[in-house]
């Protein structure tokens, strides 16, 4: 799901043809994301709206050709006269009078049309990979085989052929996108690609190379740019197989632009290198049309600062609130004078507040996780893995807020419990790091969940965990302290894939385990009688609990065990259910039947499992793992294609002993039913859960601080 | 020793006055940096210097009574008017059309005034711990009289002509601990001191007795906003929370006229540059590309930046 959704758009109409337009934010001034080759239309720019969006007003449109613009028929409608009306057709649509210009490629050469005849409403252009011919040669490639003719190879830049588009479109836009992306572990910004250039035709790209354009040769080029008087940066990868880097060169000398290289970067800078390109944005916005204003800014001398840390804590439902809490806690009483701000989304805030803890203000400005997670579910399901390859466009609009209030040094310590935005981004952008950085998870390494093997996605799971290996290896030091929350045998005696390591022999290079982490003492819950009485459950029958986490996925399971549990009933009708929907579900829209309550948001729901008889669970950790530390029989119901369900929490249950898992496909009422009465019956054999995981983990952060 | 050497130095020589002045390093816009009270003289910079003149064509001086600057005993060879030529004298000594000033403490009213009744001459301009006729004095500095005998040498009675007489090193000592109110400055307050003993009380007693606009400010605040509203380039302000000798609402009541951004140093006392000189010259380097460059005539071209070079490097 996107990660800002535009607050206003609309289509203007010029000529029976519509161009479609998105407005997001209301800062000053104006940026404008100007469309390019229609190969790609305006989600190009995702992974900058969201940020430039909290500082300025964004303006971005697709192009005629692609994305909600119209595909007009023949090439005048393509040409560069047409694209320059629409710009202004919609910045008089948006009312937007002047703005900073963004562009890609052809859409320089768009833009440069725009700033030298309109000089007023340019207040300045960021150019990547200026496309602005004749300035200096292009690459020999473009030229090596004809466009119209028929050719005898579909090799290489052979492919750059009408015939061949006509032929095999989703090829051509395939092979497109790779060499945009020549940088290793590229493989979303690269399906992206091709998702856009399939929103499009062959025969639409071909009518746009054939339209026309007013810089017909190397002095209208040059007199054109030279007729630019606004500030100009010039953005440009080394490695650009579409515009050389000397156009780049050439086109910051003679607008008088500034050139930035980006080195080991391709042709899509702004969707692979996404925070370098943002900072570089906004400063450059910044200083060429923020006006100064009166700002009262304080720097506080470092000996003269209250001793900080920022928790960031991952929130996709509740399961690491409660931890991160335990451990916050142990660590206060380790630094007394630590205070600690965090940073989270609902619903862990939620948890947070109620705990009376400090919520950074800005918390709430990030993309919301819990939403993309929930939209990516189906009925018990969640294709964990490709759901969070999906999060790259939430990542890194909630990275850069990360980064804007991080940047001043506010903290002592940034410590993120799978705050995958912030680590992935840290380690693409070390020099960001400003701060002693604790990272604290208890999965290490993806695993593909296809029950056929999918091998596409075994590639991929493998792609991202070589990716992470070789961050961690080229920046060791970037992570202060790696926590692992278990021990090395808990994780999957699996490997991170072909020709890469085994995960724990990785671990045990890379990580310090620090037990499983309890946000609770198990100790006092061994009593389940008295716990009952004090909770107001009564004793003298079976109770037994079903709890699906924090998010709306376990509402299928949920459906299941009332009906299997109305089965148990007719054989067992002293029996209860107490049904937990947690704080995103409705306990009303769940069916009624005799013998059970529900409940949505339970606080310390921990308390509550420790009463049961028999629970059946989703396969969560948290709450799996609280049932095994208060020892109650339980049988847990992993996600289907779950990575982290499927594969991490199976494996350290099992090292627990706690071994009952069902499958959602076979879960049958009768199968519920004879699953509790064997739970009901069996006494559970788990290994002790360590009571120290919080403080172990908080004697090791407490160390960074000198304590 | 200064671990920069000049490019070049010289003197301006005015109604007989030598003032001694430093030229380092080239690029634009130049930067120019006041002396403050002569008590101390232009080493009070060392901090920013080198790192400034990496970039910039830099300027520095002696105020007279100070450094290699002349020593008049005369209270109207210190008079503020003369001053303000001083800079001027030495910005055309320097070949410098139009600099960005930076000021401290009597130097930053000096870049305010230069700024609002010199403004061909100034890009912008940098006000750390100025001197200004708005806001409040500090209430310990109103109680004793300069010229007057007092019954004591406690704490600000030591600002008295006839105590520094008696020990002027004592007096030094005790204004640099207020210069430097932030923990852990002794350095600094060494160096201070030394700077202050390379003049006497003889010259101090007489720049104090020197005509200038300040006091009829004060007492005219309306005219004083005038002045500074009267301002059009580019100012920053910064103070530090715990200044001793120039209070912090001279600053905010700066800013509220100016509109300037006001960065206040939380923990910092008068001389910021000199006690946070990272944090400041950070901040002024900033200043410049974010405040003068974007609307100078030429902009910035030189050498292309580059970011992510891929091999292991060592410092």
């Amino acid at each position: 799901m996107r990660a800002r959704h535009p607050d206003q758009a609309g289509r203007v109409e010029r000529g029976g043809v519509r161009i479609y337009y998105e407005v997001f934010g209301a800062g000053a001034p104006t940026v404008l994301l100007m469309p390019t080759f229609p190969i790609v239309h305006s989600r190009m720019w995702k992974a900058q709206v969201p940020y430039l969006a909290h500082r300025y007003r964004v303006v971005a449109f697709d192009p005629r050709g692609n994305g909600r613009s119209d595909r007009p028929a023949g090439p005048e409608a393509y040409g560069d006269e047409e694209a320059l009306a629409d710009t202004l057709a919609v910045m008089e649509a948006t009312g937007t009078a002047e703005a900073v210009f963004a562009a890609l490629c052809s859409g320089v050469r768009l833009s440069t049309l725009v700033a030298a005849r309109h000089p007023d409403r340019v207040l300045g252009l960021i150019a990547f990979a200026p496309g602005m011919p004749f300035i200096a040669p292009a690459h020999p490639h473009w030229n090596r085989h004809s466009f119209e003719d028929v050719l005898d190879t579909d090799e290489g830049w052979a492919k750059h052929n009408r015939h061949y588009m006509l032929r095999d479109f989703r090829g051509y836009v395939e092979w497109h996108s790779g060499w945009m992306t020549p940088e290793p572990h590229s493989t979303k910004l690269s399906d992206d690609l091709v998702a856009w250039g399939l929103d499009t035709t062959a025969e639409t790209l071909i009518t746009r190379l054939h339209a026309p354009s007013p810089v017909k040769t190397k002095e209208d080029a040059e007199a054109l740019c030279r007729q630019v008087r606004c500030p100009v940066l010039v953005i440009h990868g080394d490695r650009d197989e579409c515009q050389p880097m000397d156009r780049g060169n050439r086109y910051a000398e003679l607008t008088g632009g500034r050139l930035v290289v980006l080195e080991g970067s391709g042709h899509a800078p702004m969707g692979r290198h996404p925070v370098r390109v943002n900072l570089l944005m906004s400063d450059f916005i910044t200083s060429a049309a923020v006006r100064p204003r009166t700002a009262r800014t304080t720097w506080h001398r470092a000996l003269a600062r209250p001793r900080r840390a920022l928790f960031v804590s991952s929130s996709i439902g509740l399961g690491h609130i409660q931890r991160d809490l335990a451990i916050a806690r142990e660590l206060r009483a380790l630094v007394p004078d630590l205070e600690i701000h965090w940073w989270a989304q609902h619903p862990a805030a939620q948890v947070l507040e109620a705990a009376g803890e400090i919520i950074h203000p800005q918390s709430h400005l990030q993309a919301p996780e819990t939403a993309h997670w929930e939209e990516e579910a189906t009925e018990h399901e969640l294709q964990a893995f490709y759901a969070f390859r999906r999060l790259d466009e939430i990542f890194v609009a909630n990275f850069m807020l990360f980064h804007d209030i991080t940047r001043d040094g506010t903290y002592d310590l940034w410590i993120g419990d799978e705050a995958w935005e912030v680590d992935y981004f840290l380690h693409e952008n070390p020099e960001l790091k400003c701060a002693p950085y604790v990272w604290l998870t208890d999965v290490i390494g993806f695993l593909p969940v296809d029950p056929d093997g999918d091998p596409r996605e075994a590639a991929l799971c493998a792609d991202y965990n070589a990716e992470m290996i070789e961050q961690r290896a080229r920046y060791p030091r970037l992570r202060d302290l790696s926590l692992y929350v278990g021990e090395y045998e808990e994780l999957p005696d699996a490997s991170f894939g072909p020709g890469l390591p085994g995960i724990r022999a990785w671990a045990r290079d890379w990580y310090t385990p620090v037990g499983y982490v309890l946000p609770f003492d198990p100790a006092q819950y061994r009593d389940p009688a008295a716990l009952r009485r004090r909770l107001g459950y009564g004793t003298g029958y079976p109770l037994v609990f079903a709890a699906v986490g924090g998010t709306r996925i376990g509402r299928g399971l949920l459906g299941r065990v009332i009906d299997g549990f109305a089965q148990l009933r007719e054989t067992m009708p002293e029996a209860q259910l107490v049904l937990i929907a947690g704080p995103r579900l409705d306990p009303h829209d769940l069916p009624d039947v005799p013998g059970m309550a529900k409940c949505g948001y339970v606080h310390n729901l921990f308390e509550h499992l420790a009463c049961a008889d028999a629970a059946i669970a989703q396969g969560g950790l948290t709450t799996t793992m609280e049932l095994v530390a208060t020892r109650r029989p339980f049988a847990y119901v992993p996600l289907r294609r779950h990575w982290e369900q499927q594969h991490h929490v199976d494996a350290r249950l099992r090292f627990y002993g706690a071994a009952n898992r069902l499958e959602y496909e076979s879960l049958t009422p009768a199968r519920v039913a004879e699953t509790l009465r064997r739970l009901l019956a069996a006494p559970v054999r788990y290994r002790e859960v360590p009571r120290d995981g919080a403080r172990r983990a908080a004697r090791e952060i407490a160390g960074l601080l000198g304590r | 020793m200064a671990i920069l050497p000049p490019d070049r130095a010289g003197y301006v020589v005015r109604g007989g006055v030598r003032v001694h002045y430093t030229i380092y390093g080239s690029g634009a816009p130049p930067v120019v940096f006041l002396p403050p009270w002569a008590v101390v003289h232009s080493r009070i910079w060392k901090s920013q210097i080198p790192y400034v003149a990496r970039r910039h064509r830099v300027v520095a001086f002696d105020p007279r009574g100070n450094g290699r600057s002349d020593r008049p005993v005369d209270p109207e060879a210190y008079a503020e008017a003369e001053l303000i030529q001083d800079t001027l004298a030495v910005m055309d000594a320097a070949e410098v059309g139009r600099a960005v000033l930076v000021g401290f403490s009597q130097g930053g009213w000096h870049a305010a005034l230069l700024a609002a009744r010199h403004p061909e001459r100034v890009l912008g301009a940098v006000l750390a711990g100025a001197v200004s006729p708005l806001g409040r004095p500090l209430p310990e500095r109103t109680v004793y009289s300069f010229e007057d005998p007092l019954p004591t040498d406690e704490g600000w009675a030591k600002y008295n002509r006839h105590y520094w007489q008696r020990d002027y090193r004592g007096f030094l000592e005790f204004f640099m601990a207020k210069i430097f109110t932030e923990p852990h400055s002794t350095k600094h307050i060494e160096d201070g001191v030394q700077w202050g003993l390379e003049t006497t009380p003889e010259v101090l007693t007489a720049t104090l007795r020197a005509p200038g606009q300040l006091p009829h400010l004060r007492v005219h605040p309306d005219e004083a906003r005038e002045l500074y509203r009267s301002i059009r380039c580019p100012l920053l302000l910064v103070h530090g929370s715990q200044d001793a000798l120039v209070s912090w609402s001279r600053a905010a009541a700066t800013a509220e006229v100016t509109g300037a951004p006001f960065v206040t140093v939380a923990g910092g006392g008068h001389h910021v540059f000199g006690r946070d000189p990272v944090r400041m010259n950070l901040l002024l380097t900033a200043f410049i590309e974010e405040q003068i460059l974007p609307a100078g005539d030429d902009r910035p071209r030189g050498r292309p930046v580059v970011y992510g070079a891929p091999t292991r490097r060592i410092l």
